[in-house]
């Protein structure tokens, strides 16, 4: 199992290092100067020189390249030009309400789907069946800003339940203050992805609930609860763990989005402000960040594999 | 008595429609926090730099300048007690007021206004173009006195030292950082800086040891309190968020709010609608140094084939955030306000632009106008423009690019011949108009135009500073060096338990309290 998972961290190298090669050249090549941005547009020409002399980019781009992959191999993934501190320690102020974002949505998700899917295949065909497949339907169509806009219009504005924006780190107002932050923004994310879920789900159990063992289980007298809460469930949970991984991911990209509209100080609103900042060393940093949560989760799901389906070794 | 009253009445309802929105003075209430949701973040608080009208915004609450614009848009004593011109008008002696402190505890003096100012001509745009190369010196000539030597006269030192870019710094401050930004933000302001947590907020709190003027607050001028304890200004980008947040009383203030939601807000009891005014003017800036547009007629037929009513209300919807008016500057500021030359504006002549096409001998080449979503407005008013070119015979390419890469392509000059941009708030001209000089984008040469800008800032008379800006404006309205569209108002939302409000721009947060 150990040498399985050195040997997926290893294979994940190579891509890592083309993402960032990738991401490298894309936000060079892409139109707009970091200085501009930063000294405004007004700017006198002298004072643009000095500063991009200062920040090092008037170096040929291939230069540029080798010293941040030679500094990113000991850990420096060099300093943000705009916020003007290293980018390890700007990524890590962020990771908080991120995590908390991610994790929320991925369980407002599985809240949300699992238990549509479920149903939907029990009363396949039926009403509730046509009503949650409808509401997967929406849930997949629905920008995440838009449900997010309408959530702030009814919970935070009407209701008063929620605050409209912003976030209160745990360290700051307690772990219940920073949740109820990140009510709306993980409903928003979460439940665009249910729809994924609960469409995953339905074909697994539509799949497994008509295999033999589990018309034998009936035949013995199981309850209708029974069969799919304990033999049917199990054996979906493979499919149900495989789309929740890539909901995860999914997550991650709605996160962007959404922490822009909250205004949460996350990953995501830092990875959208260094792109209009043309912030370069941020934006590659974030983005070799999120690249290797995403390999390390997709190892994650691949090692749960083996504690669900007993069929399931890695040599 | 009778005919003096409504006389009063009729110059009071004159006011409120075209003079200035400053609140009147009143009694208010301490404590709280103010919390002001913007658009974004500066990139820093060194008002030196040109880093926007939001770094402008923050920090005129953290620094104080030696003038400021009262409620006409004069400048005024505020850390100067008082200043003497000699008779050639070349020498400003400027008496300081004792007893003001930085928030450090260090006593402000004649040292650090000199080091501030001579930073100031070496790193600030405006001043370094128009006051560097006319200075002869800056010195202290004892700790409550300054001294600045011109080498001909120039009464815009005093508008330029009013202005947000010429903040006095304490002098160790300079050194420490020369013509690097300034990372520690100490001013003698009425707020002092407390913490920056970038994407979270920024956040200033009252200076207990704040020296305010005696005088009844005019507009930025005379008498500053601090009744709320601390002010957060918090970046929060969607504007409907920023709405929300106003709406639910999470924040008490939402700066740059879009204008066409201005008709379902205007009647909101959750909100009160400020529009501030003046605010700013959109513009196209003409490539005159390559290509199509260095032919004066094909800029006077583009010109022509404007209808500024049309593109105003595309830009802003509602008539009561916008202005058609050709005068460069708006009625708001009265000093330099004119009809002076504006024929040429708001022609509608889509036939006369057609016979100044055929005049010029125009080919078919693409006339490319470079425009962003950035600005909505912007983006609304180029479609417009770009259809009534159209109609006139231009062979109009549209190129819709982002901000960044507009404001890099300007640069180029074989790239286009329009771009279509907006200049903000000036007090007096030529102060932020830097379209009026060559080296900026668009590069308008004109000896007739170096002349008037030369005698126009050696002017000491204001009637015939007055005279002189009416030539300038008339020459911009011939040579057409850019089209300017129209004015329009900034709006933003504030709670209606904020009292004190200055609809003004980059409205200042003291002499403002919650209820």
């Amino acid at each position: 199992m150990s040498r399985y998972v050195l040997r997926r961290l290893l294979s994940a190298v190579p891509v890592v290092v083309l993402v960032a090669v990738i991401v490298f050249v894309a936000v060079q090549l892409a139109p707009g100067d970091p200085v501009l941005v930063m000294l405004g547009s007004d700017a006198r020409p002298e004072v643009i020189e000095s500063m991009r002399r200062d920040l090092g980019l008037d170096r040929p781009i291939h230069v540029q390249f080798l010293a941040w992959v030679g500094r990113a191999l000991t850990g420096d993934l060099g300093r943000s030009l705009f916020l003007d501190r290293p980018v390890t320690t700007a990524i890590a102020e962020r990771l908080e309400p991120t995590v908390l974002l991610t994790f929320g949505a991925v369980a407002v998700a599985i809240a949300i789907g699992v238990p549509a899917g479920i149903l939907s295949a029990v009363r396949k065909g039926g009403l509730v069946d046509q009503a949650f497949m409808l509401l997967a339907l929406s849930g997949v169509s629905v920008p995440e800003f838009w449900l997010a806009l309408n959530l702030v219009v009814v919970f935070g504005v009407d209701l008063r339940w929620f605050p409209v924006a912003g976030y209160v780190p745990i360290a700051e107002g307690g772990l219940l203050a920073a949740l109820r932050c990140l009510v709306m923004p993980a409903f928003a994310v979460g439940f665009v992805q249910s729809a994924l879920i609960a469409r995953m789900t339905r074909g697994a159990m539509i799949e497994v609930l008509s295999q033999d063992y589990v018309r034998t289980a009936r035949a013995k007298g199981v309850s209708a609860f029974g069969v799919v809460a304990k033999h049917a469930f199990r054996n979906v949970l493979v499919s149900v763990v495989t789309v929740v991984g890539l909901v995860f991911a999914l997550a991650l990209g709605g996160a962007i989005v959404v922490e822009t509209v909250f205004n949460i100080p996350g990953i995501g609103r830092l990875l959208v402000e260094s792109v209009l900042r043309r912030d370069y060393t941020l934006i590659q940093g974030v983005v070799l960040y999120i690249a290797v949560a995403y390999v390390l989760f997709n190892l994650l799901v691949d090692v749960l594999y083996v504690y669900i389906d007993p069929r399931v070794r890695y040599g | 008595m009778r005919r003096i009253a409504i006389g009063a009445l009729l110059l009071a309802l004159g006011l409120s429609v075209v003079g200035p929105r400053w609140a009147d003075a009143q009694e208010g209430k301490r404590g709280g926090t103010l919390r002001v949701a913007t658009i974004g973040e500066p990139p820093g608080l060194d008002t030196m730099l040109p880093y926007g009208i939001l770094a402008q915004h923050i920090g005129k609450h953290v620094f104080e300048n030696l003038f400021t614009f009262d409620a006409n848009w004069r400048p005024v004593p505020m850390l100067a007690e008082s200043y003497t011109t000699s008779a050639d008008g070349k020498v400003y002696t400027i008496r300081l007021r004792r007893g003001v402190r930085f928030h450090d505890g260090s006593a402000f003096d004649a040292a650090d206004v000199v080091a501030s100012l001579e930073r100031w001509v070496q790193v600030e745009s405006t001043a370094k173009s128009l006051l560097a190369p006319n200075l002869e010196s800056i010195r202290a000539v004892d700790p409550q006195t300054v001294e600045v030597k011109l080498k001909a006269p120039s009464w815009v030192l005093i508008y330029m030292l009013a202005a947000d870019a010429a903040p006095v710094y304490p002098s160790e401050l300079v050194q420490k950082f020369g013509n690097q930004p300034i990372k520690e933000y100490v001013g003698t302001g009425p707020y002092r800086f407390v913490q920056w947590l970038p994407d979270r907020h920024i956040e200033l709190a009252r200076f207990d040891g704040y020296a305010a003027r005696n005088e009844s607050p005019s507009g930025f001028a005379g008498k500053r309190v601090a009744y709320h304890d601390t002010i957060r200004f918090v970046p929060v980008p969607d504007v409907s968020v920023r709405v929300a947040g106003v709406q639910s009383g999470q924040y008490d203030v939402a700066l740059d709010v879009n204008p066409d939601m201005y008709q379902t807000l205007k009647d909101d009891q959750r909100v009160r609608s400020l529009l501030i005014r003046p605010f700013g003017w959109p513009f196209f800036a003409m490539n005159k140094a390559q290509g199509l547009f260095a032919d004066v007629r094909l800029r006077r037929a583009f010109l022509a084939a404007l209808d500024m009513d049309q593109l105003m209300a595309a830009g802003f919807g509602d008539p009561a955030l916008y202005a058609v008016n050709g005068s460069i500057y708006p009625k708001e500021i009265a000093d330099w306000y004119t009809t002076a030359g504006t024929e040429p504006y708001n022609q509608k002549a889509t036939a006369r632009a057609k016979q100044l096409l055929a005049e010029a001998g125009y080919d078919g080449k693409p006339l490319r106008i470079i425009t962003s979503r950035q600005y909505d407005f912007l983006y609304k008013i180029s479609l417009v423009a770009a259809q009534q070119a159209r109609a006139a015979g231009f062979n109009v390419d549209l190129q819709v690019v982002e901000w960044a890469t507009l404001v890099e392509r300007r640069q180029k000059p074989d790239q286009y011949e329009i771009f279509v941009t907006f200049n903000s708030m000036s007090p007096a001209p030529p102060l932020y108009q830097l379209w009026l000089f060559e080296f900026w984008p668009g590069w308008w040469k004109n000896e007739e135009k170096d002349r008037l800008l030369a005698r126009f800032g050696a002017a000491t008379d204001p009637a015939i500073r007055a005279e002189i800006w009416r030539n300038i404006q008339a020459l911009i309205w011939s040579e057409v060096p850019i089209v300017k569209v129209g004015d329009f108002f900034g709006y933003a939302l504030a709670s209606p338990k904020l009292e004190g409000v200055q609809e003004t721009y980059t409205m200042p947060f003291w002499n403002t309290w919650t209820r």
